[in-house]
């Protein structure tokens, strides 16, 4: 059970704070406000002053304060950034978890997920970016008592890579990063995120290109897995994700992910959208299919996903999402999950997440309980 | 004598003016009213009209245009009715008071799109016709008369604004078919005929719900009332304890009501709401003689949340909730195709 929550916990844990859903805005490309051009990482001057300004609520704030002056203080601790060049920021999540929610068995459970402090260094007016991160991951419930001298890492490093930028259309960035593949949802319980090995801890080294132009944005990547990694379990291949642009409404594209390690071959295809439907108020969705070859036996095990989720802009910095998910591995068996939630930014750097996960499995042998998770997160940046 | 006395009238009625101006610039606009109450000088009435609007009496203001009009350009008016009735494109005033004339028309198109503009959701639709056909025709006689034409416009674009506003609340019927994945489920119970043993059996559905609705909808908000019927499957199975049974694929038949009402916050294209459920179902699940299952048919009350996603005439909707005594949640996922 322990090992379960720990497992949920790790897929919910997300890093990123400016979402695919904010095509509600009108943003339908995430290097408006990334410095990574797919999304993930610390958001941009832009990004940080678009959070502060259209996106959180202003609960806290005198009628008098401008919105100018929320994005002038939208910077590293508040503060207006000194120079052009050097942006620092921190990222905290904090999950409180109640599996078997409402039953009698129900447990809790509070985890810090992650602590991340995040450097990224430009120059030339951001054509050429460094980012780097360092942070913090929670001692897996399992080893918390053991008694192995087994050393525990708690330290993880997510994102690191440079990215040249010539021109605006056309980026190259080489390092560890997210694989480029599908929408970057923050729900890393997801199954079109774990089903895919997407996850929060899934990066990889590798050398991305990011071209956008006209009605098309494009990502071509090539990588070797993470060196971090024992190097039979490292998996290299090339990924690409093709999204055609309708005006600033959304996006539709596909993805195409293959790759193979000494042990497991994975080719991947996914069609998804994502799409504005009114001020703040979005709907997106991912349909895909996982193909895993055990190479040793050569044996393929087939999964299809789906996910739709509908984001609704209730008030300035409040979000009704809607999420439903479908997942048929090779058997016959077939799950939904409806992931009901609410999202509020109730000033700028602070964000909770209310969000309660049904999955119903549907085996032909079977009838088996519902299981039912609350999740509250907090996450905070800086 | 006489031209002591005219000269005198002169001399007061241009002090009274003058005063009915100081009052007005002074935004005393009662006492406009009261001062020149009962008066039947233009001035005077033109100043109350003014000052009426001021107040918000849009309808008196409008009185005393007409009564205007009708006192000083009976001939004018009737040329320019006859214009309106022929569709002619520009009219030519034949008169030396032709800008006061201009300058009346022109406030009553702007004191009627005032008052349309004013009407709330409450009015009857009679009424917000009406009204809006009176503004549109002083609108015209605007557009009819060179060099207004753009003031024209200005009200024109007010009006219909409004009248797009008003109609955006208006609420449309709609016939829909509707198809979608629906999932519930129970605890039955199952036991020996002669009562030595006793258990609850868990039982999952799931199946294909289509039927037909109707919708009354608005930009902002919709009510819909539905029925579809399922076609399904369950599985019950209990396999721990003494009394175990195992069944699935079982064929389920019924059907299921909705009723409720969707909200759309930012735009028409997305709703989101509760709805009332009446689910009834019937099972024919194999069980040993000796042994009985209950309830194989039963009518059960519910409450979900609903969201509609519209694509033009085609909508996807999933609906998230609980049926009252089933085990778990109930939710479904479709599409509706609006006739």
């Amino acid at each position: 059970m322990k090992q379960l929550i720990f497992l949920i916990l790790l897929l919910a844990c997300t890093r990123v704070f400016s979402y695919p859903h904010f095509v509600g805005y009108g943003y339908t490309s995430c290097v408006t406000c990334h410095y990574n051009p797919f999304g993930n990482g610390p958001l941009n001057d832009y990004g940080r002053a678009l959070s502060a300004t259209a996106i959180s609520a202003r609960w806290f704030k005198e009628e008098y304060v401008s919105e100018d002056e929320i994005a002038n203080k939208s910077g590293f601790f508040y503060n207006q950034p000194e120079n052009s060049w050097f942006r620092p920021s921190f990222d905290y999540r904090g999950l409180l978890i109640k599996k078997d929610f409402g039953r009698d068995n129900q447990s809790t459970a509070y985890i810090d997920m992650m602590a991340d402090l995040n450097l990224v260094m430009k120059f030339f007016s951001d054509r050429l970016i460094f980012s780097g991160s360092i942070g913090y991951i929670p001692t897996p419930k399992a080893l918390e008592n053991s008694t192995d001298d087994e050393e525990v890492i708690n330290y993880i490093s997510r994102e690191a890579y440079v990215g040249i930028r010539p021109f605006a259309s056309i980026g190259l960035y080489a390092g560890l990063m997210d694989k480029v593949y599908g929408v970057r949802i923050p729900e890393h319980v997801a199954y079109s995120r774990s089903i895919t090995n997407l996850s929060h801890n899934d990066q990889s080294v590798g050398v991305q290109i990011h071209y956008v132009k006209n009605m098309f944005e494009i990502g071509l990547n090539s990588f070797i897995g993470n060196t971090v990694q024992d190097e039979s379990l490292r998996q290299q291949g090339n990924s690409a994700k093709i999204d055609y642009l309708i005006s600033n409404k959304g996006s539709v594209g596909v993805s195409v992910l293959k790759s193979k390690s000494e042990f497991l071959d994975i080719y991947m295809n996914a069609f998804h959208f994502k799409t504005s439907v009114g001020k703040g108020t979005s709907v997106l969705g991912e349909f895909g299919e996982v193909k895993k070859t055990a190479v040793q036996k050569s044996e393929i095990d087939t999964t299809s996903y789906a996910l739709a989720q509908a984001n609704v802009n209730l008030d300035r910095g409040i979000f009704l999402i809607n999420t439903v998910e479908y997942l048929k591995e090779t058997s016959n068996d077939f799950r939904f999950r409806f992931g009901p939630g609410l999202q509020v930014f109730p000033a700028q750097r602070v964000e909770f997440r209310f969000d309660l996960y049904n999955t119903r499995t549907f085996s032909e042998d079977f009838a088996t309980k519902d299981t039912i998770d609350f999740l509250t997160q907090l996450h905070l940046w800086f | 004598m006489v031209l002591k006395i005219l000269l005198l009238f002169i001399f007061s009625s241009s002090l009274f003016a003058q005063n009915l101006e100081y009052l007005y610039r002074m935004e005393k606009y009662e006492d406009v009213v009261l001062e020149t109450d009962g008066s039947e000088e233009t001035q005077d009435l033109e100043y109350q009209a003014l000052a009426l609007e001021r107040t918000g009496n849009l309808n008196a203001a409008i009185n005393i245009y007409l009564k205007l009009i009708k006192k000083e350009f009976a001939e004018e008016n009737k040329i320019i009715i006859n214009a309106i009735k022929e569709k002619s494109s520009t009219i030519e005033l034949q008169t030396d008071k032709t800008e006061t004339l201009i300058y009346y028309f022109g406030n009553l198109a702007n004191l009627f799109t005032k008052k349309y503009q004013s009407f709330n959701r409450g009015m009857s639709k009679r009424k917000l016709r009406a009204l809006y056909k009176r503004a549109y025709l002083f609108i015209s006689i605007l557009k009819l008369i060179d060099d207004y034409g753009s003031e024209a416009d200005i009200l024109l674009a007010k009006l219909n604004k409004k009248r797009d506003e008003m109609s955006a609340y208006e609420l449309k019927s709609n016939n829909y078919i509707t198809s979608s994945i629906i999932s519930w489920q129970d605890k039955m119970n199952f036991a020996y005929k002669d009562g030595r043993d006793k258990s609850k059996i868990l039982n999952t559905s799931y199946g294909n719900c289509t039927g037909y609705g109707k919708v009354w909808k608005s930009d902002h908000r919709e009510y819909f009332i539905d029925g579809c019927f399922i076609l399904g499957f369950s599985t019950i199975s209990k396999i721990s304890g003494d009394l175990q049974l195992s069944d699935s694929r079982v064929s389920v038949t019924g059907g299921l009501f909705n009723i409720g009402t969707l909200f759309s916050l930012k735009s028409p294209d997305l709703a989101i709401g509760p709805s009332f459920n009446i689910l009834s179902v019937k099972g024919n699940w194999d069980y040993p003689d000796d042994t009985e299952l209950s309830p194989t048919q039963y009518t059960r009350y519910g409450l979900t949340f609903n969201t509609k996603w519209y694509l033009k005439r085609l909508a996807v909707i999933s609906s998230f909730g609980r049926i009252f005594k089933n085990e778990s949640v109930f939710f479904g996922v479709g599409i509706i195709y609006n006739l």
